[in-house]
């Protein structure tokens, strides 16, 4: 099941003269800046999820899922870094009877404290303008002028009415977990090293009510998503057809991300015979927000928030609030509940934009003709048959995993997944080194079509000869493979330091 | 119950839209001789400006999001204060529509 080229690139790159209307619309990141309100609120703007069959050795049993926030990190952002907001809510969603409803979530709130630290200035008491104040060494250490921890709560059911239980420390049963400060530079840490160290003691054992064990991680780490976005976002200016692996640089090389990571026992997360579980974040606001024009000394007083919690940010599948989705639909998009997807959304899907942008920037490259895209339907809405589709299933929008397929080893994985015969892999959910903007870009060009063959073995509704170009490799020119990350859990790599110069 | 306060949010939402344009229509045409004919006692106090956000505004998650609804776009005056001001939460309840 591999894609392979049919194309000369010569005769594909003769396409380079289009007009900048039709280009506007690609806003390729995954999910970083997509839509025009989340655009201006970093810290609740979801850039990617990931979920998978852990393949830690000895942790098969359970699937990890890490949603990343905070995009474009510039390592050297201090003083105050990158710290999530006190005055939202995160969720990870579950949906585990296709019914496109939650019937598990995990809430995460944080608090900032301040200690207030203050030098003796003179005859004066005089308070630091800094989140820490020495070295860090340690959780919570004297140093860290700004404590960041945060909750974590389980809920059964809908997730603002539904059963709620907290999340516990494994060791004391404490229900609230530090937070490490962002990766301020090597002295910070007193070595190279140290802020692997100081990140690690951050992984907390957890008990999940009714679920038995598993571990949780909250704070930096290094981008792991990888694209040639600059280039992409100049009109495509990238031969689409050339080296899949060593073709561009990745411009997220250099950034980091702040990541919710959990391991969740299996059996927690599925209901019944189904092993098919669909999972997407969201970011919540409080809905009255009320800016103080005269805040008193402390954390948290510029502006007082409330009402009920207002979602602001959405993200399941990667790429769907980018290429998918109409720009004047996407801050609706990010409010939108899954449940409503067909409703809302469907003309998106079974009639996409983007192919006919890509045949407009490369006219060799033909567009798909089938009508509805039932192709993509099956990718985006569904899931494919005897993969990752649901029992029951109402078309929505999530990432969908078959926890009954057995992870792949670290150094066996492909990063182009199912495509490639590798079933644990994208799109039957999502590891870190998925190569999800290639295989992305070639299910829009209907790789499914041809995948699926004259006898649609993949039950996707077209056959090959509805998709001229879906049997190109069509690439951006970034790769990675598993090695590039961590084989053990939160999988992504230790974020870069702010003094990297 | 949820619903009930969903109402009374849009009733007090309603009159607060009502009194707010009440308060708009002191034009000029105010200042006319015919206007000024209805004896002084029945002519309504001017409005107060507010300089700080009023209790009632926290009495409920309805209350709260009524006033902010009713915070005009005002290019001149100064932010209201916020003081002890504490504002109403529901981790339960489903956001507001706003309509269009």
């Amino acid at each position: 099941m591999k894609f392979n080229r049919s194309i000369p690139r010569r005769t594909l790159m003769a396409g380079t003269g289009i007009t900048l209307a039709a280009a506007t619309a690609f806003a390729f990141a995954s999910s970083h800046r997509e839509g025009p309100f989340i655009a201006m609120q970093p810290t609740v703007d979801a850039t990617d999820l990931y979920m998978f069959r852990s393949y830690e050795s000895g942790r098969q049993e359970y699937v990890t899922v890490i949603a990343n926030y905070i995009p474009f990190q510039d390592p050297q952002g201090g003083p105050n870094f990158y710290q999530f907001n006190p005055n939202a809510l995160y969720e990870v969603h579950f949906d585990n009877n296709g019914d496109a409803k939650s019937d598990v979530t995990f809430q995460f709130r944080f608090k900032n404290t301040s200690k207030a630290t203050a030098l003796a200035i003179g005859d004066k008491q005089v308070k630091i303008p800094l989140i820490y104040s020495n070295q860090i060494e340690g959780v919570n250490p004297a140093a860290l002028n700004v404590r960041e921890t945060y909750t974590l709560d389980m809920v059964r059911g809908d997730s603002r009415t539904g059963t709620r239980a907290s999340v516990t420390n494994m060791a004391g049963g404490a229900v609230e977990f530090d937070k490490p400060i962002d990766n301020v530079g090597d002295k910070t840490f007193k070595s190279g090293t140290g802020y692997q160290t100081y990140a690690n003691q951050h992984i907390y054992d957890v008990a999940i009510p009714g679920c038995g064990n598993g571990r949780v991680f909250v704070g930096q780490r290094k981008e792991p998503f990888y694209i040639a976005v600059g280039k992409i976002f100049d009109l495509f200016n990238l031969n689409p057809l050339g080296s899949e692996t060593a073709g561009n640089n990745n411009d997220l090389e250099f950034k980091n991300v702040s990541s919710l990571a959990m391991e969740v026992p299996i059996a927690c997360l599925t209901a019944g015979a189904d092993p098919v579980i669909g999972a997407y974040t969201t970011a919540s606001l409080r809905q009255g927000i009320l800016v103080n024009p005269a805040p008193v000394s402390g954390l948290g007083n510029a502006s007082v928030n409330g009402g009920a919690w207002t979602q602001v940010s959405r993200l399941g599948m990667p790429l769907v609030n980018e290429v998918v989705i109409g720009l004047e639909d996407k801050d609706r998009f990010n409010a939108s509940k899954p449940q409503d997807d067909a409703a809302n959304f469907a003309d998106y899907v079974t009639n996409p934009v983007l192919p006919a942008l890509i045949e407009t920037l490369f006219p060799a490259a033909k567009a798909p003709t089938n009508f509805p895209r039932t192709d993509l339907l099956t990718a985006f809405l569904t899931g494919i048959d005897g993969v990752n589709k649901p029992q029951n299933v109402m078309a929505s929008e999530m990432m969908r995993l078959n926890t009954s397929i057995p992870p792949t080893a670290i150094g066996a994985q492909n990063p182009l997944g199912v495509a490639a015969g590798d079933n644990a892999g994208f799109p039957n959910g999502r590891r870190p080194a998925d190569d999800v903007v290639d295989v992305s870009v070639r299910v829009a060009m209907g790789a499914l079509c041809v995948l699926t063959g004259e006898a649609d073995a993949l039950k996707v509704g077209c056959k090959p000869s509805d998709a001229p170009a879906g049997g190109l490799a069509l690439t951006d020119g970034v790769r990675k493979n598993a090695s590039a990350f961590d084989g053990a859990f939160p999988y992504l790599t230790t974020p870069l330091p702010g003094s990297f110069n | 119950m949820r619903s009930s306060l969903k109402n009374s949010g849009r009733l007090t939402a309603v009159l607060l839209g009502s009194a707010l344009g009440l308060a708009a229509c002191g034009s000029d045409h105010d200042r006319s001789p015919a206007a000024a004919a209805p004896p002084p006692a029945a002519a309504a106090p001017p409005a107060a400006v507010e300089t700080s956000v009023p209790a009632s505004a926290g009495s409920s998650v309805a209350a709260y999001l009524a006033y902010l609804r009713g915070l005009k776009t005002d290019e001149t005056s100064a932010p209201v204060s916020i003081g002890g001001f504490v504002a109403p939460v529901d981790d339960t309840a489903a956001a507001t529509a706003l309509g269009s």
